[in-house]
């Protein structure tokens, strides 16, 4: 759409995202606090540290209380951050941890283009949702208020909060969108608040956008009171302890999560990891399927972070540089760095991004993103997340390569409707399930059923009551999901939840959004199954009034009856009747290592406890049980036997077993690196590895669909494009890793350790 | 209940010690401190308390008994059964399609509860042990919807048989019932609960209708399922020490301490031992809110040191804060409870340097009672609060525990300056620093929870109590700019719990979930009020209770339609008068305001009135104790060194013998007051007087 040359666009905030450059161009008329105190004393260093970190938490819990949305309250769609003076992120709160690097990319704008006019001045407060700048998309806005000590700026404190409704041609976010101009609008970093004073124009400008004008202006002026209690708090601390101590705190506090995190990459030897994930549908009605890539390369104690292998920005499905460097920070942090709690700046600093414009996750303006929540972003945290997993499985450290947390969900699932009010009027209704999450499989311990998010650690979801509260809907009912072949592995994923809702004294409604996947796209890490797919089907005609009733009540989705009709992943409106059911769910995330290492005491002790389903044993993770003791003989055999299948011939030999001594540089649970060549654990030589493993490995491909019943789609046309690869040891059959790819896309080389090892 | 001029008992068991207190007829305050026996009965730790009160009063255990008017109890049996898993095995029932609420928690379960520096590690976080076992929960075949109104009936006799199988196959002792949107028709649950006692007579049975009727499954859930398992254990438990009482001659009542601050007869603390959870905390901020009665402080911030935890409460214009929400265990549910919040920095947490920001760090961990401080000669190693002090000099290494627990205070210097060395600071001044961080963390604790409540912490007074307290107090007060503060009871600071359970008035409350916007409809209010009244009049009947002596008090919980976890707690105006409802607009504003800032305000958003509460109050008159000068104003019993942080310097500080200080007597910091239970420092500047009923009253700069 643009006329510019492309290659004269720049990461401007304007054209394109903006990425801050080397130094900040501030205007001279605003002097930024450079004094520091010569040495602050341990003892000092520690007070004042607890006391600005409890400052930023107590920002939090205020917004908490004050504010209205349900989205932002269970959603936890929100975070607190304090950022030095150059905008930097000293610290953020337990929520959404992708916002973390938007408050600073909108404060170094901020400082870069209103400097000068309108000027950054004691009392301000700048507000924006233009996600070209720094906020994750429209919905989520920035406030920022400068502190100053004197006339020297000092530091921000900033809040993002997610407005339910921020306008545009459709509500909420458009999943339909082709260019920016069909979303809500977006207004660049102004100045909301002056000398303490909110501008009530600019307040009634930005409500007067919204279909729920009263609900945000709630949020808006809760999120202005929170914000300006907490810089009270900061000059309260900087007038105690004076402003050179503070500033040596924030920056010392800063070094230190630098000197972490340094010590943790000088572990792992220097090299690339990547991980991509598929997606469907760029617009609704559209059938194709969409790579998100991300690409770790490690250099000394510096990452440099880039998105080759994307495809090109198309439809709805692009996020900006905020929210996908935001992305990639969770991954980083809530593997590397949790210990942290937030004070996350230091880590930021070691992490540069090179990212090739114009591509999903790069794109260039107008590109709609409003979208941005719901799919890519979770699709990015996902594909980050294992990158950065594998690139920890590399590490000489043990304690380092137990950091890695596994599949994470790769989208964040969700379903809204609308309902008509009798006296006329609309009821939306978002679920808000998708808390449940479920943290997949890691490296020494099952992921955790409903177990919440890695990147959102304060996480919760609603009760029964409260929806039923809020909307004219009646639960069936709210579970577990099955233990199946999904998220099966060594260790196994966390089970999802779903439920079956109706609408309940109403006559008329809309599904007005839904995701009813075609395929899982959880891929499983170093071998394990992927995880579950979501769904979201309408049952017409149950007759439930009269069934319940009767007293028939059902509890599961085979129950439920009627006719099904199952949409597409995203579609139009879907008309709902007071005869329908809706059954939905938030996955099973994705395995870790072959299921068929999975300790058969385990696998008993999960059939035991109603996680697994006992006919799925043998099946799933070759384990034979006898009255629900494990049959250690008949185990082996049919493992064996598994495996020999897999590879269309008897197995040389039996896998090694987990954990056992290897004599080499350890690489995920199967491989070794010992002299320069990749070996599988069991001893069989995988070639050089200066090449991809996968080169001296089994390999075997077929639909995702045929991995196990439960991958059947209701679209098999559409998961037919994805196909899961395995890499199997041609000794011992065990499954090494796997791909859950695009038919046709190219084998990745997603393992590059560079030799010798140092 | 006979309120007449006999003795009044107060009995706290904690981890350690069981104190005891009894308010005497011409009102003197007898103390006694005994070791817990939780390991067989704890009751025999209550009986051999109440012994060592008769022995002070040089009578027998029966004869004290007979002349005594009550004895209220707070235990901790019901915390403990749910921390270490040994409630009973319990099952519930749940309506169909709803049984893993409990186990899903809400996708919460993983962090609920924990401190903030641990949330962000999904390394560092589980999902809790399952009170119910996922082959202990039961389908129930019925629904109810958000009206009340029942559109699936309930299927008997599938209940029945799942009840039966509970039973018979699984063995449980106690059934937790909570069925969706019970809370607005009961009908289900009960018949539920008739059924159980048909199929098994002896089942203790737990409905969430009467536990918590309140809007939110999960939270009413684990409120009915935490009463289930704690409730068998917990009624044999006060069915025999009550039983013992009486054998020994009680005659009146044995009461039971709360979490709300009252304490409740043995009758009602048996049907819901959940309100009893907690009760040891709510009992020092109850003393500490009726000794500030006395002495006219009517904003206290009521803190508790001990060897592991930092607990604060707060008391607002003569009244405790109360909270509606709790985290056991990583298991949230709602239930009134007097507000006490902890953090973990007590006399055995420990001080580490962290190796990244290179500065000494004071907790969470602690090294407890068991190995406990390195100065405590049981094999610990790491320094702690405690250790510190020694170092200091503001604990005798003879003097502790009244000399029967020497202090190894080499040991103690050694581990602090091994700390030092790594920091680059003497001995001396990585004790300070230790207590200077201690001091700060308790302060920020205190600054954020009197924010909070939209209130400035200088014009609170300090109330400090507990093993720890008095010793840090002169630190933490000075931190937060405060003026007084005082040590409640002098020696009887480490038993104050104790004393606010004897002085505790009965309470029982009697909450109603409701859906009004303002204005609200008068004439379906006072259906809602009066439905809760005939409830609360119901039970007093049952309890024996003079309604003439009861006084009723009604408060309404009020938010912005929307807000979730915001809930304001304000007293209702009289439902006859005709501005009732703009009284009740102006004061949800006004709090709102002060609270949060005019700017906070939206007047053009729905307020609704989602909760009413009745409280039942009967006062237990109890006369104030008074000390009267014991003799001539005494001397320092010695001078000794100590290193002070606010001064860093070793200064000659005066060392006094508490049990010789009366009414009255006045002394200067820097000095020491030694008590046989705890130790109060004065630092250098601040003035300490003992007033007339033996508090020590310290002003600060």
């Amino acid at each position: 759409m643009s006329e510019a040359d492309p290659a004269a666009i720049e990461w401007d905030g304007i054209q394109r995202s903006y990425m801050p450059p080397e130094t900040l161009c501030i205007d001279p008329s605003l002097r930024l606090f450079e004094a520091r105190a010569g040495q602050v004393d341990p003892i000092t260093f520690e007070v004042v540290r607890n006391a600005l970190i409890s400052a930023n938490f107590e920002h939090g819990a205020l917004l908490e209380k004050l504010c209205v949305s349900p989205v932002l309250l269970f959603g936890r769609d929100f975070q607190t951050s304090l950022l030095s003076a150059n905008g930097e992120l000293a610290c953020m709160g337990p929520n959404i941890q992708y916002f973390g690097n938007s408050a600073s990319r909108t404060a170094q704008w901020t400082l870069e283009r209103r400097s000068a006019n309108p000027g950054i001045r004691p009392g301000d407060m700048f507000f924006n949702n233009d996600a070209y700048v720094g906020s994750p998309h429209q919905n989520d806005c920035v406030l920022l208020a400068p502190v100053f000590v004197g006339d020297e700026l000092f530091a921000w404190v900033s809040n993002i909060i997610h407005h339910v409704d921020v306008g545009g041609s459709v509500p909420k976010q458009h999943s339909g969108a082709t260019e920016v101009w069909q979303e809500a609008p977006l207004f660049p970093s102004f100045k909301l608040v002056e000398n303490r004073v909110p501008r009530e124009d600019l307040i009634a400008m930005f409500i007067r956008q919204s279909r729920l004008p009263l609900m945000i202006e709630c949020d808006l002026r809760a999120a202005i009171a929170a914000c300006e209690a907490t810089r009270g708090k900061i000059e309260a601390m900087v007038e105690r302890y004076g402003a050179q101590t503070v500033a040596s705190v924030l920056a010392g506090a800063l070094d230190a999560g630098e000197r972490l995190f340094r010590d943790r990459l000088g572990t792992i030897p220097d090299g690339r990891w990547s991980h991509r994930v598929y997606t469907e549908a760029a617009v609704p009605g559209d059938r194709g399927v969409y790579c998100y890539q991300t690409n770790i390369t490690k250099r000394g104690d510096r990452l440099i972070v880039d998105n080759g292998g994307t495809d090109p920005q198309v439809g709805a499905i692009s996020l900006t540089f905020g929210p996908y460097s935001g992305a990639v920070f969770a991954a980083l942090t809530s593997q590397m760095a949790a210990d942290l709690a937030g004070v996350y700046g230091g880590v930021y600093r070691c992490v540069e991004f090179d990212l090739e414009p114009g591509l999903l996750s790069s794109p260039n303006h107008p590109a709609p993103i409003s979208y941005t929540g719901a799919n890519p972003v979770g699709s990015c945290i996902y594909a980050a997340t294992i990158a950065v997993g594998k690139m920890l499985s590399c590490s000489a450290d043990p304690d380092v390569r137990a950091l890695a947390l596994g599949p994470t969900i790769p989208h964040f699932y969700t379903n809204g409707l609308e309902f008509d009010r009798p006296g006329g009027g609309l009821d939306l209704f978002s679920s808000l399930d998708g808390m449940f999450g479920s943290l997949g499989a890691m490296p020494d311990r099952d992921g955790v059923a409903a177990g919440g998010h890695s990147w959102i650690p304060e996480s919760v979801a609603p009760n029964i009551e409260n929806y039923e509260h809020q909307s004219p809907l009646l639960f069936l009912y709210r579970r577990y999901l099955d233990g199946g072949a999904e998220g099966a592995g060594r260790t196994r994923g966390g089970l999802g939840v779903e439920q079956a809702f109706a609408q309940h004294g109403v006559e008329a409604g809309r599904a007005s959004s839904h995701m009813n996947e075609s395929f899982a796209k959880s891929q499983g890490q170093w071998g394990g199954n992927p995880g579950s797919r979501s769904f979201f089907r309408i049952h017409r005609g149950v007759g439930l009034a009269q069934r319940f009733a009767g007293g028939d009540i059902p509890e599961r989705s085979e129950e439920i009856g009627g006719s099904v009709t199952a949409l597409a992943y995203k579609g139009p409106s879907e008309p709902l009747g007071p005869d329908d059911v809706i059954e939905w769910a938030t996955p099973t995330t994705g395995g870790w290592g072959d299921p068929l290492s999975r300790d058969p005491a385990r696998v008993a002790a999960d059939v035991a406890s109603g996680d697994f389903t006992g006919e799925n044993v043998a099946r799933v993770y070759g384990v034979v049980l006898t009255e629900g003791e494990v049959d250690g003989e008949a185990t082996a055999a049919l493992r064996c036997r598994m495996r020999g299948d897999r590879m269309g011939r008897a197995p040389l030999r039996d896998p090694a077993p987990h954990g056992s001594e290897c004599c080499g540089h350890a690489v995920g649970d199967a491989l070794v690196i010992t002299d320069g060549h990749w070996n599988c654990r069991c001893g069989e030589a995988l070639g050089p590895a200066t090449a991809n493993y996968k080169d001296g490995a089994l390999f075997r491909e077929m639909t995702a669909q045929q991995v196990a019943p439960e991958y059947l789609s209701e679209d098999p046309e559409m998961a037919d494009q994805v196909m899961l690869r395995e890499w199997l040891c041609p000794g011992c059959g065990v499954r090494i890793d796997t791909e859950l790819v695009r038919r046709g896309d190219p084998v990745l080389h997603d393992v590059m350790i560079d030799l010798p090892l140092g | 209940m006979a309120t007449g001029a006999g003795y009044v008992i107060g009995v706290d068991i904690g981890g350690t010690f069981t104190d005891c207190v009894a308010l005497t007829p011409d009102a003197r305050l007898v103390h006694a401190k005994t070791l817990s026996t939780h390991a067989s009965d704890p009751g025999e730790g209550v009986i051999e308390g109440i012994r060592l009160l008769a022995d002070a009063e040089s009578c027998s255990l029966s004869s004290l008994l007979a002349r005594t008017d009550r004895v209220s109890h707070g235990a901790t049996i019901g915390t403990n059964l749910v921390v270490e898993r040994k409630g009973a095995r319990t099952g519930l029932l749940a309506t169909a399609g709803h049984t893993d609420a409990l186990s899903m928690m809400r996708g919460s379960g993983r962090t609920a509860g924990l401190p903030y520096e641990q949330v962000f590690s999904v390394h560092n976080t589980r999902k809790p042990e399952p009170l119910v076992p996922r082959d202990c929960v039961g389908a129930v075949y019925e629904r109810i919807d958000r009206r009340g109104a029942v559109i699936a009936p309930l299927n008997e006799a599938r209940a029945r048989a799942t009840i039966r199988a509970l039973v018979e196959g699984q063995g449980i002792e106690a059934l937790a019932i909570c069925l969706l949107w019970s809370f607005r028709n009961p009908a289900h649950e009960q018949r539920l609960a008739e059924i159980a006692r048909e199929v098994s007579p002896g089942l203790f049975v737990s409905l969430s209708c009467e536990v918590a009727p309140q809007l939110g499954e999960y939270e009413r859930t684990v409120a009915t399922v935490i009463n289930a398992y704690v409730g068998p254990a917990s009624s044999r438990y006060l069915r025999s020490t009550g039983e013992r009482l009486e054998r020994e001659a009680l005659s009146s009542a044995f009461l039971v301490m709360q979490s709300n601050g009252g304490v409740a007869p043995v009758s009602a603390a048996e049907r819901k031992p959940l309100v009893t959870l907690d009760s040891g905390p709510a009992g020092g901020l109850a003393g500490a809110a009726s000794l500030a009665k006395l002495c006219g402080h009517r904003n206290v911030i009521a803190t508790d040191m001990g060897g592991t935890s930092f607990d604060v409460g707060l008391v607002v214009e003569s009244e405790p804060v109360m909270a509606e929400t709790c985290t056991l265990s990583q298991y949230t549910y709602r239930a009134a409870h007097l507000d006490v919040r902890s953090i973990a920095c007590g006399g055995g947490s420990i001080a580490w340097v962290d190796p990244h920001t290179r500065s000494l760090r004071v907790g969470p961990h602690s090294a407890g009672s068991n190995p406990g401080p390195v100065a405590y000669g049981n094999g610990g190693r790491q320094p702690t609060v405690t250790d510190a002090d020694v170092v200091l000099g503001l604990l005798r290494a003879d003097g502790f525990l009244d000399g029967r627990m020497p202090l190894d205070a080499e040991g103690a210097r050694a581990a602090i300056g091994t700390l030092g060395e790594q920091l680059g600071l003497s001995v001396e001044q990585t004790a300070a620093g230790i207590l200077q961080i201690n001091n700060a963390a308790a302060a920020n604790l205190i600054r954020q929870r009197t924010i909070q409540q939209g209130l400035d912490p200088r014009d609170f007074t300090v109330y400090a109590f507990g093993g720890a307290g008095p010793v840090h107090a002169w630190g933490f007060a000075q931190e937060l700019g405060v003026g007084t503060c005082v040590i409640p009871l002098g020696n009887g600071a480490s038993t104050l719990s104790a004393y606010g359970i004897a002085t505790s008035d009965l309470k029982l409350l009697f909450d109603a979930a409701c859906e009004f916007n303002l204005p609200v409809d008068i004439a379906a209010l006072r259906d809602v009020l009066g439905d809760l009244e005939q409830q609360a009049m119901a039970e007093a009947h049952a309890l024996g209770l003079d309604p003439a002596q009861l006084i009723i008090e009604s408060t309404g919980f009020l938010r912005y339609r929307g807000q979730f976890f915001q809930s304001l707690a304000l007293p209702l105006p009289d439902l006859g008068s005709a501005d009732f409802n703009e009284a009740l607009r102006a004061s949800f504003y006004r709090e709102y305001a002060r609270l949060y800032g005019e700017g906070a305000l939206i007047m053009l958003q729905q307020v609704e009135l989602f909760g009413v509460r009745l409280r039942l109050v009967l006062p237990l008159a109890t006369g104030a104790a008074s000390l009267e000068r014991s003799g001539p104003p005494p001397s320092p019993r010695e001078s000794r060194k100590v290193f002070w942080p606010t001064a860093m310097a070793w200064l000659d500080t005066a060392v006094w013998d508490g049990e010789l200080l009366s009414p009255g007597d006045a002394l200067s910091g820097p000095a020491v007051v030694e008590l046989p239970h705890t130790t109060v420092a004065t630092a250098p500047g601040q003035h300490l007087k003992v007033d007339a009923m033996g508090n020590y009253v310290i002003e600060l700069q």
